[in-house]
């Protein structure tokens, strides 16, 4: 079974294991009730790390993200079908997933790079340094739930993940499973 | 609400600050000054001056005037000795004449006097001290705006709401805790003030930041901005706010007026009687003397009396001859006679608050008809509004001192007469005076100093105030703590997949850059360092080892012209490396110093897989890229590095261990030295490179670094029976060294080129073109002056990295490398040494521990010198 960086310090917060596309990631760490009204209301973090990135210089077919001139970023939930002449980065990259109404807020104190709606929008992406790594940021809302995915280099996600969680103390911020972004989403 | 100010208790009221709150319960003095130890009290109100700062929980120089007071906290006073009330070294006013301006740098001038004096005057002199305990907690954080207007007084919300309006983002920053500015204190422009102040508050597009001072304006409207205690786990917060347009509406400050014993306690500008009054409750005395010009000081006057306290006289500045008093101020000799006061209220003249506006790049310039210094021409996206531009200053002339004996700088205790002394001694330009006398240089950064400074200057030289000119703004202004720029200690950390299983297994960890690798594993049979190391060395040269090398750089390489890039970028030939094949690679720049070295495989016809050493990573990376710009190459790099995980398998027995786990046949006939394959082991997808830096047969193995800590347990756990063990950097290097294989940047430098370390076979030079062609084939063809070699000790002792070598009495090189070896059973290493001594068998001296010691040079590895043990 695949685990992500963060499985230890998922471990050690006290999260409840499941299996996900061939990944142990965390279902829970209280309730997924609990961890969904959190994020609605102040602000969460989610280990996403088990979707399936693919790296290409070609344009595929949408959705994509375009990180520059002929660099796309492929990003979904396995299996996904990889376009022509794509590399497959999943391992590559951890997916911290920051949602919730104060999660500008807590972007806010690790990086300079502006995370306004009117700079960043839905469904757009930029690259950044946050808290003192390259992190690619890909805005997806969760309906009205301003969300951002932060792509980190694996070696990193420990430290970046501390990181967020001590930025967003302020704002109560809580770590969530799967259980609650299911609950999100529907 | 209560806190503690040295042994007393003092109770505070709701909204006070710890300066408000000492004044209403009877403290006077509040700081004893920089040079002489006189007692000075508050003066300003507005934390502008240096008169009371203090040490608040640990924290020293906190400008207590404006800082809320919070249950329970500490407050003392600084540099005063035994007390503030009570201070011994105020005796130093007594020798002032022996102490005039820079009276150090001509008495000082033998380096044992100033060795001798220097610590007292470092302890009689100064400011707070640091307390490297005292808990403290600081942050960052960025923000964005369309406009940023800095001064939240009338002004400041007015162009707030004008930007607000036109749909623009704005952020108000002030330095108070709440908004109003002047309209807060001065009582007579009263009613429209809640309606704008609550106008800006309800305004959806402005952010208020309270308690927040800009204390710098830099390239592209960046604005450096502290906000103190934002909420409670955060005592300070700097903002790197980035603003489309800046408003600068800092307003206007009051600055004192020059008489003798301007500086005494109790006497205070007009500002900080009224913020004492209007704000806090507080009388700042009983019978008040008002010094200034007849307009402000009249409509003090009326504030005063309307509540309550008696103005024995309205006296202007010419009229002073002086302040009397010794610990307070007890009364004013005038022109027309003495009077006795507890308060002196002087009315200075108003100085606009441009040094943003300066700091940015605009031009400030003397107004003659304000009697002030205003902004004239401004940067881009800058404005000024309100008294920062000088809309309703006018000062009647700037007071100049009718004594000498009057301080102009309060911070550095500065006077009238120092100032007058500087410029006799010839330092008569501002900006000079300023170096020589450091007025202007102090916690007030020359708000309070500034104009009387270039108003003594200007009338001493007989220049005219616009002729002498403004010393230069620059940031911080006010001051920042260092910690709040240093910001919260954290330091990203890099970790490999199989990190918690090095725990397990007991690793010492070590930091190579930001990377945590096991140095050795500490083992239950075995408690020294030295004996864990020789341990894990013996089980590779003797039955078979694992080490982590995932912090080793890995990059992907596609398309038809990948081969063409990697012949062009690396020493070697790679297009005609056959697929399944691996190649040393050596990097060199265009002078042909090596840069970096590592692997090359090729996995496929348009696929290579490209090692680099742990550090290098990134610029190898980049310098790849920087190579293919422009060409128009069909090649695709891509930095894998962090998506495998990456393992050495090596010693005799490594091939048993791997055949238990993967169906891929590990003959050498099938998968020789330098071949590599793509197999699955224990089920994984894996690469798998035979390499062999340590000198025994083995394999790299990479795979998804998810899967990474599972195959790393599967191998160690298939190893059991054939006695493997985990190893650390400290052995890898200790096997490698035997091998004389080099670790670029470690047994090579800035300098180096391959010839200089035998690796000229890595070289080339039949190539068409590659990077450092033309250096390198000239290094081929001069005998070097220089070579690394390897050596032998002839006695005991081990030189320390970096030692030197020594050739008939005279230093010939120095040890790059060294380390016990086992299988020479004898201290061998690299060093560097003339050309002439790179010969086998050849003797040279090494430094060890301080003596010389005989060691004999060789060109051969100390192990294994014909590479039978890798093949096998």
């Amino acid at each position: 079974m695949k685990r992500s960086a963060l499985y230890y310090l998922q471990e050690r917060a006290g999260a409840q294991f499941v299996e996900c596309c061939g990944w142990r990631m965390p279902f829970s760490f209280t309730t997924p009730e609990l961890e969904q009204s959190q994020v609605r209301r102040q602000v969460g973090l989610a280990d996403l790390s088990y979707r399936t990135k693919l790296d290409t210089k070609t344009e595929p077919a949408p959705p994509f993200w375009r990180l520059a001139r002929n660099h796309y970023l492929v990003v979904g939930e396995p299996p996904l079908d990889p376009p022509a002449g794509a590399i497959d980065v999943t391992s590559v990259y951890a997916d911290l997933f920051l949602a919730g109404p104060h999660s500008k807020a807590v972007l806010g104190k690790l990086t300079s790079l502006n995370v306004s709606d009117a700079a960043l929008p839905n469904l757009s992406c930029a690259q950044a340094g946050l808290a003192h790594v390259h992190s690619v940021v890909l805005r997806e809302d969760i309906g009205s739930i301003p969300g951002f995915h932060l792509l980190i280099s694996r070696e990193y996600a420990e430290s970046v993940w501390e990181a967020i969680v001590h930025a967003g103390y302020e704002f109560h911020l809580q770590p969530f499973g799967l259980g609650a972004l299911g609950l999100l989403r529907n | 609400m209560k806190f503690r100010f040295h042994e007393r208790v003092v109770e505070a009221q709701p909204g006070d600050t710890i300066a408000a709150a000492l004044y209403r319960n009877g403290q006077r003095v509040f700081s004893r000054s920089f040079k002489y130890h006189r007692p000075r009290g508050l003066l300003c109100v507005s934390g502008r001056c240096p008169n009371c700062l203090m040490n608040v929980d640990g924290v020293p120089n906190v400008r207590t005037c404006m800082t809320p007071v919070r249950d329970g906290m500490k407050v003392k006073g600084q540099n005063a000795y035994p007390s503030l009330d009570t201070d011994f070294l105020s005796i130093t006013q007594r020798f002032d004449w022996l102490m005039p301006v820079g009276w150090y740098y001509k008495t000082l001038t033998h380096p044992a006097l100033w060795h001798a004096a220097e610590p007292v005057i470092r302890k009689v002199a100064g400011l707070g001290e640091i307390l490297p305990s005292a808990p403290t907690h600081y942050e960052h954080t960025w923000m964005h705006a369309d406009t940023a207007v800095i001064g939240g007084g009338w002004a400041g919300m007015q162009a707030a709401l004008a930007a607000a309006e036109r749909g623009e983002g704005v952020i108000l920053i002030d330095d108070q805790p709440t908004l109003g500015g002047q309209l807060r204190y001065r009582r007579r422009i009263g009613p429209i003030q809640d309606d704008i102040i609550h106008r800006v508050r309800a305004a959806g597009n402005i952010r208020i930041l309270e308690n927040s001072y800009c204390f710098g304006l830099y390239e592209g409207n960046l604005l450096g901005v502290l906000q103190r205690d934002p909420h409670a786990a955060a005592a300070e917060r700097l903002v790197h706010l980035r603003a489309g347009h800046a408003i600068v509406a800092t307003g206007a400050y009051e600055t004192p007026l020059l008489f003798p014993n301007n500086d005494l306690v109790c006497v205070m500008l007009s500002t900080g009687v009224l913020k004492l009054l209007h704000l806090y409750g507080v009388q700042a005395g009983k019978r008040a003397v008002v010094v200034g010009a007849p307009a402000p000081a009249s409509e003090v006057s009326v504030e005063l009396r309307s509540r309550g306290i008696e103005v024995v006289t309205v006296v202007h500045p010419d009229a002073v001859l002086r302040a009397s008093g010794s610990s307070k101020v007890d009364g004013i000799q005038t022109r027309t006679g003495s009077f006795s006061c507890d308060l002196i209220v002087m009315c200075g003249p108003r100085v606009p608050d441009t040094g943003l506006v300066a700091q940015a790049g605009g031009k400030i310039e003397w107004s003659a008809a304000a009697g002030a210094f205003l902004p004239t021409i401004l940067p881009p996206h800058v404005s000024a509004v309100g008294d920062a531009a000088g809309e309703t200053v006018v000062n009647p002339g700037v007071p100049l001192p009718k004594s000498k004996r009057a301080f102009v700088c309060l911070c550095s205790d500065v006077s009238s007469a120092d100032l007058c002394d500087g410029i006799a001694e010839g330092f008569d330009q501002i900006e000079t005076l300023k170096r020589y006398t450091t007025a202007t240089m102090g916690p007030c950064q020359g708000r309070m100093c500034q104009l009387s400074a270039i108003g003594v200057c200007a009338s001493q030289t007989g220049r005219s105030i616009a002729d002498t000119g403004m010393t230069t703004s620059r940031p911080p202004n006010p001051g920042v703590t260092l910690g709040a720029l240093a910001g919260p200690k954290h330091h990203p950390l890099r970790r490999t997949p199989m990190h918690y299983a090095h725990e397990s297994l007991g690793a010492f960890w070590m930091d190579m850059g930001d990377w945590q690798r096991p140095r050795y594993y500490t083992h239950h049979s075995t408690r020294s360092e030295t004996e864990c190391i020789l341990h894990e060395y013996r089980a590779v040269r003797e039955a078979v080892g694992l080490i982590d090398v995932s912090t080793l750089g890995k990059l992907d390489l596609r398309g038809s012209d990948s081969g063409r890039l990697l012949d062009n970028v690396y020493t070697h030939r790679f297009s005609d490396l056959r697929p399944g094949r691996v190649r040393y690679a050596l990097m060199c720049d265009e002078g042909g110093v090596i840069l970096d070295d590592g692997t090359i495989s090729r996995l496929g016809e348009d696929r290579y897989f490209v090692t680099t050493t742990s550090g290098n990573l990134d610029f190898v990376q980049q310098w790849l890229e920087w190579h293919l710009t422009g060409t128009g190459w069909d090649v695709h790099i891509t930095n894998l590095t962090a998506g495998y995980g990456a393992m050495n398998l090596a010693g005799p027995k490594s091939r048993d261990i791997l055949r238990k786990l993967t169906d891929c046949d590990l003959n050498s006939g099938n998968f020789p030295y330098m071949a590599c394959r793509e197999a699955k082991v224990s089920g994984i997808p894996a690469i798998l490179l035979r390499i062999g830096f340590v000198g025994e047969t083995g394999w790299e193995i990479h795979c998804a670094a998810d899967s990474a800590e599972e195959l790393w347990r599967a191998i160690l756990d298939a190893g059991h029976e054939f006695g493997i063990r985990p190893f650390g950097v400290e052995a890898q290097r200790l096997l490698r060294l035997e091998k004389r294989h080099i670790i670029v940047g470690v047994d090579t430098d800035a300098l180096t080129n391959p010839y200089e370390v035998d690796m000229g076979w890595a070289v080339k030079l039949e190539k068409k073109d590659f990077v450092g062609k033309t250096c390198l084939t000239q290094a081929a063809g001069d005998r070097a002056r220089e070579h690394l070699v390897g050596f032998v000790m002839q006695g005991p002792g081990l030189p320390q990295d970096g030692a030197a070598v020594v050739v008939d009495g005279q230093p010939a090189g120095r040890v790059t490398s060294s380390r016990y070896s086992p299988a020479q059973l004898a201290g061998v290493g690299l060093a560097w040494v003339k050309s002439s001594k790179a010969q086998e068998g050849t003797l040279i001296d090494v430094r060890a521990n301080g003596e010389l010691v005989k060691a004999k040079v060789t060109m051969k590895p100390f192990y294994d010198p014909e590479g039978i043990r890798l093949r096998q």
